[in-house]
């Protein structure tokens, strides 16, 4: 066989892998999180449908598949149905260059850091347009304070990387693994770890973070207005960007991959959903920020947090 | 290289037609009419919304997006001695690429102090008639 045209058909195979897989483990994620919640309330969570509620996240699916489509008269119609498009999309795409096992990742780009900050960015777009289209005050205050609230962590966030890159010295996601064969990240870096846990919160629109869509004061925030699928499309990317994100504190931070005895792929499972389940105890357990004090938190605590932990990294780099 | 962007740009392109398929798939299945007038109003708690939503809304945002913009720009030129400054350790360059990374940290904190100072960070700034009353507050109870 042409040696070109099975790279590509191999790619073509991994690209539906990697796509179909994050979107079962999506489906099951909000499984997860219900049933999370009900035991930390001592609830037993849905057990209807299907033994333990295993059917749950298809039930779920399907009856959102079947229902009606909403366009509300006021809207900006073009870019009321890009935003959850936009939304959707940038939430799958920081699994292209996350490398699940040692052979197993779709594409080891070398500036794949920088690649990881412009996806947050432009998801910042998604959130902000489908505040601003919908023509509706709590869209727009949610939308609007989203945007504030991504921006100032993304900061903090991005400071943490570069302690990351200092460590490693690289920003390719495949070498920032390899890197961490002797020591996990967590333990050179670990004011950074904590920063970026912090402002990866911040950036999941989570709480103590949820603002955007503090159902108490705003409805639903940004996606007041929507319905159907496109509800279900804001609905996924929010489950999404929790995964890639606890993927990528996995890669970044926990040696990804690497462990003893089971294959690399199990490694990266465990490490994942450790990560995945810490993110749905910390919702449960915190109540909300006020707004002054979320915008006080990123910029006075966790920018001046990464700056430090940036100095402190370059000082160690040079002795050790 | 080219392969590996490419491949990256591929997975985008898969990521739409999915999100489209899923958007069409339910054309065929969602009932269709919409039986209320009601319905095309924005929600509002069952209120008739008074004005659009598009009004001006409070500048500090913007304040935060101006400085978001600064940071992030001299973040992405942290990066590339980032990269470099194992290598130049090596190679016995370690001093200038220290010097490097401090004097953007340095000029990234000098900016930060100045925000702070200028009491940009705060949400509800100090200022106008709210200076002069927490003033006399203050000097009352220093006094």
């Amino acid at each position: 066989m042409n040696p070109v045209f099975r790279d590509v058909l191999i790619t073509g195979v991994k690209i539906a892998i990697v796509i179909g897989g994050m979107l079962g483990v999506v489906a099951y994620l909000t499984l997860m999180e219900r049933k999370v919640v009900a035991y930390i309330q001592e609830r037993l969570g849905p057990n209807r449908v299907g033994p333990w509620g295993l059917l749950q996240p298809i039930a779920d699916g399907i009856k959102l598949f079947f229902k009606e489509d909403v366009i509300p008269a006021h809207v900006d119609k073009v870019l009321y149905v890009i935003a959850p498009m936009i939304v959707m999309t940038m939430a799958v795409m920081p699994f292209v260059i996350i490398p699940f096992s040692k052979r197993f990742y779709l594409s080891d780009i070398n500036v794949g850091i920088l690649l990881l900050l412009a996806i947050s960015g432009i998801n910042t777009y998604g959130v902000l347009l489908a505040g601003l289209s919908s023509n509706s005050k709590y869209s727009m205050i949610g939308g609007l304070r989203v945007a504030s609230q991504l921006i100032s962590y993304e900061v903090a966030l991005a400071l943490a990387f570069v302690g990351i890159v200092l460590w490693s010295g690289s920003m390719s996601l495949v070498k920032i693994v390899e890197a961490q064969h002797t020591i996990w990240n967590i333990v050179p870096q670990i004011i950074g770890f904590i920063v970026f846990f912090i402002a990866a919160l911040a950036e999941l629109n989570r709480i103590p973070f949820d603002l955007p869509e503090a159902e108490a004061e705003l409805v639903a925030g940004y996606h007041t207005e929507y319905s159907s699928m496109k509800f279900a499309l804001f609905y996924l990317g929010e489950y999404a960007n929790l995964t890639a994100m606890s993927a990528i504190i996995t890669t970044v931070y926990l040696g990804g991959w690497q462990g003893p005895w089971l294959p690399g792929f199990v490694w990266f499972a465990i490490k994942m959903f450790i990560v995945l389940f810490v993110f749905m105890w910390i919702r449960w357990t915190y109540p909300r920020f006020r707004f002054d004090q979320l915008i006080g938190v990123g910029w006075k605590l966790l920018v001046p947090l990464a700056l430090l932990n940036i100095a402190i990294t370059a000082i160690l780099r040079i002795y050790i | 290289m080219i392969f590996k962007l490419a491949t990256a740009l591929t997975f985008g392109v898969f990521a739409v037609l999915f999100v489209l398929l899923a958007l069409w798939i339910g054309k065929f299945l969602r009932p269709k009419g919409r039986p209320f007038a009601e319905k095309d109003y924005p929600y509002e708690c069952a209120e008739r919304p008074l004005m659009p939503a598009w009004f001006n809304y409070n500048p500090r945002f913007y304040i935060y997006a101006i400085a978001f913009i600064i940071f992030d720009i001299e973040v992405a030129f942290i990066f590339p001695v980032a990269v470099v400054y194992k290598k130049w350790l090596e190679a016995h360059l370690g001093g200038l690429a220290f010097m490097e990374i401090a004097i953007f940290s340095i000029i990234l904190f000098i900016g930060l102090v100045y925000l702070w100072g200028k009491h940009d960070l705060e949400w509800i700034r100090v200022m106008g008639l709210w200076t002069s009353k927490r003033s006399e507050v203050k000097s009352h109870g220093q006094s």
